[in-house]
């Protein structure tokens, strides 16, 4: 009998271990820095464009204070060591008073370093940076209320999920949808990068009917649509493309949302949606 | 004991082949024809056997026989050592599977996570110098991500991306003119005063 008891905690034990390995990301790749939202590598022959020592990226989503207070200080290391930051020298109290409780209210610090450089970048301003920040953090900071106490998103595709819903506001997503959007993705488990790739979708479809400011209201069901719906998020961008051929040929928008909910509400593909849209 | 082996080989005998049965009967046939020469006429095929092998066939048969009581015997006197080796083996069954299961589920998801595409770039712009990709996957540096220029203007650069994701870029022509992406109706405010594309894969 003491022999069927090693065996049957050898089985247990084996299982754990596996179940163990498991839950580790096994798919975890290392970030590039905090400005890193990842996915990128490097085409054949290029030199190495990539400045500054980073340490790897330690907080999640949650409103873990520990981890986030770490992240307020990795996100101030890095703006005091970076180019980036070395540009910002003249604004760089108010964009830490700006990030700073954004980052301990949950937000990732990888998406304001992510900002930051893409701003740089092109040149902007420093006033016109901070002044975009704000709008972000404050964005990001009712982000982080609707996912707190979360295990989701997991850290490393945070960044991607706040750049998503940050993208979206901007281009005429509400609120409510992208709410909507990110919870169902909580609840069903989906890939964070997949809430913020319908959210950037559904944006850039916003944008193909939108009027100076205005964008109609019937085009906030269509992040809630595209996440729904059975297409691969290497076809999301195509709907944009859809979006624009409706637009051009005269198609409104409440024709065009229409269409969506007729073919890709219903399990449809993007034939099924040109279909419906062009005949 | 013996009569039961001499059941088996009876029952060996009713399970013979068409030919073997054939055989036997013309052997009998010919025996009782003339019987002076059915004394001395070879042993067809089925009926030639050798001593030794049909021993050797019945001393196996036998200790079989006994292993198979032993172990019903066995089983008689200690049911939870049979209890608990028949359990070793169901377990070890279920391990076994569990791995396999795992393992595949463990490889489907690490492929699937680091499937890339090669995605290719391309903007046609005759009068540029240069024309590099500035993009959130290389963190808006362009270094390392200039177009090459093809015969007719064509601009081009292959990068390979992960899957499952969007991405936000722009072209940079001569090193000052950030523009979007003009085959691309993906084109996103970026909040700074400007634009860009968007590509999900």
């Amino acid at each position: 009998m003491a022999r069927h008891v090693s065996i049957h905690r050898a089985v247990l034990l084996l299982g754990a271990a596996m179940l163990m390995a498991l839950s580790m990301p096994a798919f975890a790749q290392p970030s590039s820095g905090p400005g890193s939202v990842g996915g990128g590598e490097r085409p054949a022959g290029s030199g190495s464009g990539d400045k500054g020592t980073y340490s790897e990226p330690s907080v999640r989503a949650g409103t873990d204070s520990a981890t986030a207070g770490g992240g307020a200080h990795e996100f101030e290391v890095w703006l005091a060591s970076s180019r980036e930051g070395q540009r910002l020298v003249s604004v760089r109290e108010r964009l830490l008073a700006i990030a700073t409780p954004a980052i301990q209210a949950g937000v990732p610090h990888q998406a304001f370093a992510a900002r930051i450089r893409e701003a740089v970048a092109k040149g902007v301003a420093a006033d016109i940076i901070v002044q975009a920040l704000e709008v972000d953090a404050n964005r990001w900071i009712w982000l982080a209320g609707i996912l707190k106490g979360a295990d989701w998103p997991p850290a490393r595709s945070a960044p991607d999920l706040f750049l998503g819903a940050a993208s979206a506001l901007r281009n005429g997503i509400t609120q409510g949808t992208v709410g909507d959007v990110v919870l169902y993705a909580r609840s069903s488990g989906a890939p964070a990068e997949k809430a913020g790739a319908a959210l950037t979708a559904a944006a850039a479809v916003s944008t193909v009917y939108r009027v100076g400011d205005s964008v109609p209201d019937v085009l906030g069901s269509a992040a809630v649509l595209i996440i729904h719906s059975r297409l691969k998020v290497g076809q999301y961008a195509s709907i944009a493309d859809l979006a624009s051929r409706a637009r051009s040929a005269g198609i409104n928008a409440e024709r065009f949302i229409a269409a969506m909910e007729e073919s890709l509400g219903r399990g449809g593909t993007l034939a099924d949606m040109e279909r419906s849209l062009f005949g | 004991m013996k009569r039961s082996m001499r059941s088996r080989q009876t029952g060996t005998l009713s399970t013979t082949s068409v030919p073997a049965i054939h055989a036997a009967r013309e052997f009998i046939i010919a025996r009782d024809s003339d019987k002076t020469e059915s004394n001395h006429a070879p042993v067809p095929q089925p009926f030639r056997r050798d001593a030794r092998s049909t021993q050797a066939s019945a001393d196996a048969i036998m200790a079989r026989v006994r292993q198979v009581a032993a172990e019903a015997e066995s089983r008689a006197l200690h049911p939870a050592r049979h209890h608990a080796a028949s359990l070793r083996v169901a377990m070890f069954a279920v391990a076994a599977v569990l791995v396999a299961a795992l393992s595949s589920i463990a490889t489907i998801g690490i492929l699937g996570a680091s499937a890339t595409v090669e995605v290719r770039f391309v903007l046609s712009a005759p009068e540029a110098s240069s024309v590099m990709l500035a993009a959130d996957f290389n963190q808006w540096t362009t270094d390392g991500y200039a177009l090459k220029r093809g015969p007719d203007g064509h601009w081009e650069i292959t990068v390979p991306l992960q899957k499952g994701k969007s991405y936000a870029y722009n072209f940079v022509i001569d090193g000052e003119r950030w523009i979007v992406d003009p085959s691309s109706a993906s084109r996103l405010d970026d909040g700074f005063g400007g634009s860009s594309s968007s590509i999900s894969l």
